[in-house]
């Protein structure tokens, strides 16, 4: 009875063991299932970018109060960031890190550039929404072309 | 005005089933990405509530009792509980997230964090539930609610091609991006919505509030047929708004903020003023509907003293009740939790829920001991079971829809 016991200890113990283990790796994913999350984020972050775009349009010329173009670009950036979160944390599948890499700078410029703007439209610096508008629409097709390249 | 005031309870349910704070966001983000190929489950829907309440408020109006009093003396205490459970468990969802939507309605004039705005929402909705008159509540916030027409008059500013929006409506014509799971997914989200069962529980217990009787009938079905189609009107305009502002430029709605900015560049700031406020109308009055509803059922299941049209020393569980949901729904909505996520599970949920309601509701308004001569009519039933029908498929098709495209991703 006792062997019995000991046994079970012990593969109950290397099953925890296991669980904490493999729970601390990233997972990885299919390709198929990699480029299907990716393609989400992207279309996801584009999405953030042109309504960007819009607030800047509609608060250059004088549409939207300043406080609701604040409050729009802030939630845009907090949408975007949980976007971004879940691809960067993914591990790659092998075979396909080339393509990782391209997302990741896409999505790190979206970051910055929504940022960018977010100060700006906070700041009131109305002189520079143009030009900013004018790259956050860059991106997006950029962003568009990078999904349409995962299909 | 008096007439306008005599609808005011219909305008008010209808504002909470169609335009709450979930519905607000859902109706955008479907107008952005399916155009109006997703309005005929609003008509549906439109239609459905119309038979039920119409229903309800008759049974309220000829009995002077409301529906939950009747389905457990009716159906007995199991399909009571039953019903108590399924249809309370989403109202007090949507509860939590009317109290959000308040405030993140608030932000957006504020641009202060809607966290720190929660407190003070949900001390005015209790303190507006404990002392608030029923009618002044009904007339000052279903009223309020519809300056929320600003986005049938923004659709109408912008000039979209009526023919395209009309043929994507008549012919449920997707964008070829979109598929068809998705579509459903939705398609049953806003059945759900417009059908919500606190709609009836409300409308029903509001009947008795204002103490209608069998002569007021006339007053009760002009509350139905202007109050619900004018919701399901103002749910169009909003997907109208997006479908011709947003989709172009790919943007998936997924914040209130984002759901104003078609009626700024088609109104500019006057109209985001004018939505804003009948976003917190709204939200404001979906909240004090969705309080009292879930008070509503848990008292008249019990059969304690209810209402605001007694005393509330009269009515101690009705507003202990109101008490401990306010402070619940406050502490669940700091823990950061997505208001919009919650209204959205709610509405999925409310469509598994539905039955439940539905089912008990065509059953009384058939029995003479209740209704008299007032039972229903040959027509009203055919379209009654055909509608049971379609709430069975809907309840048993919402959650493997979430499931598998991922709340509509």
């Amino acid at each position: 009875m006792e062997p019995m016991r000991t046994m079970l200890r012990t593969a109950a113990v290397s099953g925890v063991l296991a669980l904490a283990l493999t729970g601390c790796v990233p997972s990885e994913p299919s390709v198929a299932d990699w480029r299907s999350s990716t393609s989400q984020a992207l279309e996801d972050t584009a999405s953030e970018v042109e309504s960007v775009a819009l607030v800047l349009y509609l608060q250059s010329h004088d549409r939207l109060p300043g406080r609701a173009a604040r409050v729009a670009a802030v939630e845009s950036e907090e949408s975007l960031a949980t976007a971004v979160e879940g691809v960067t944390t993914q591990q790659p599948p092998p075979g396909e890190a080339r393509e990782d890499r391209e997302v990741g700078e896409l999505l790190s410029r979206a970051s910055d550039l929504v940022r960018e703007a977010r100060i700006a439209l906070t700041a009131g610096d109305e002189s520079s929404y143009a030009e900013l508008r004018n790259r956050l629409l860059d991106l997006s097709d950029d962003l568009d072309t990078a999904r349409e390249g995962l299909r | 005005m008096k007439r306008l005031f005599a609808v005011a309870l219909g305008i008010l349910t209808a504002i909470g089933g169609f335009v709450d704070i979930g519905d607000l966001v859902t109706n955008a983000q479907v107008g952005a990405r399916f155009g109006w190929s997703i309005a005929p489950a609003v008509v549906v829907g439109v239609v459905g509530i119309c038979l039920f309440a119409e229903m309800s408020g008759r049974v309220a109006a000829v009995s002077g009792r409301a529906t939950f009093d009747l389905v457990r003396e009716r159906l007995g205490p199991r399909v009571g509980l039953l019903n108590l459970v399924g249809s309370m468990g989403v109202t007090f969802l949507t509860f939590i997230a009317e109290i959000g939507g308040v405030a993140l309605s608030l932000q957006l004039v504020s641009s202060v964090s809607y966290l720190l705005v929660v407190p003070f929402v949900a001390l005015a909705v209790w303190l507006l539930l404990w002392r608030a008159k029923f009618s002044a509540i009904e007339n000052v916030l279903g009223l309020l609610g519809l300056s929320l027409i600003v986005f049938a008059v923004a659709l109408w500013q912008l000039g979209p091609d009526w023919g395209a929006l009309a043929h994507q409506a008549v012919t449920a014509d997707k964008p070829a991006g979109e598929d068809w799971t998705t579509w459903a997914y939705y398609a049953v989200a806003l059945f759900g919505a417009a059908m919500t069962p606190y709609e009836v529980f409300f409308f029903s217990s509001g009947g008795v509030e204002e103490r209608w009787t069998a002569k007021d009938l006339a007053t009760m079905r002009a509350n139905v047929y202007i109050g619900f189609p004018l919701g399901g009107l103002l749910s169009l305009a909003i997907a109208g708004c997006a479908a011709v502002v947003l989709q172009p430029h790919g943007i998936m709605v997924d914040t209130l903020g984002e759901t104003a900015l078609p009626v700024a560049e088609a109104l500019g700031k006057v109209g985001v003023a004018i939505a804003v406020l009948g976003f917190v109308a709204a939200t404001f009055g979906a909240a004090c509907e969705t309080g009292l509803s879930v008070g509503y059922s848990l008292a008249q299941y019990v059969g304690a003293q209810w209402g605001k049209y007694v005393r509330p020393q009269a009515a101690v569980a009705f507003h202990t009740v109101l008490v401990l949901c306010t402070l619940a729904a406050a502490a669940v909505l700091l823990t950061g939790i997505d208001p919009i996520a919650v209204t959205e599970a709610s509405v999925v949920f409310s469509a598994v829920a539905l039955p439940l309601t539905y089912f008990p509701i065509l059953v009384i308004a058939n029995d003479p001991d209740y209704v008299g001569e007032h039972v229903n009519g040959r027509i009203t039933n055919t379209l009654g079971t055909v509608y049971l029908v379609l709430i069975v498929l809907a309840a048993v098709a919402a959650i493997p829809l979430m499931v598998v495209t991922g709340m509509g991703r």
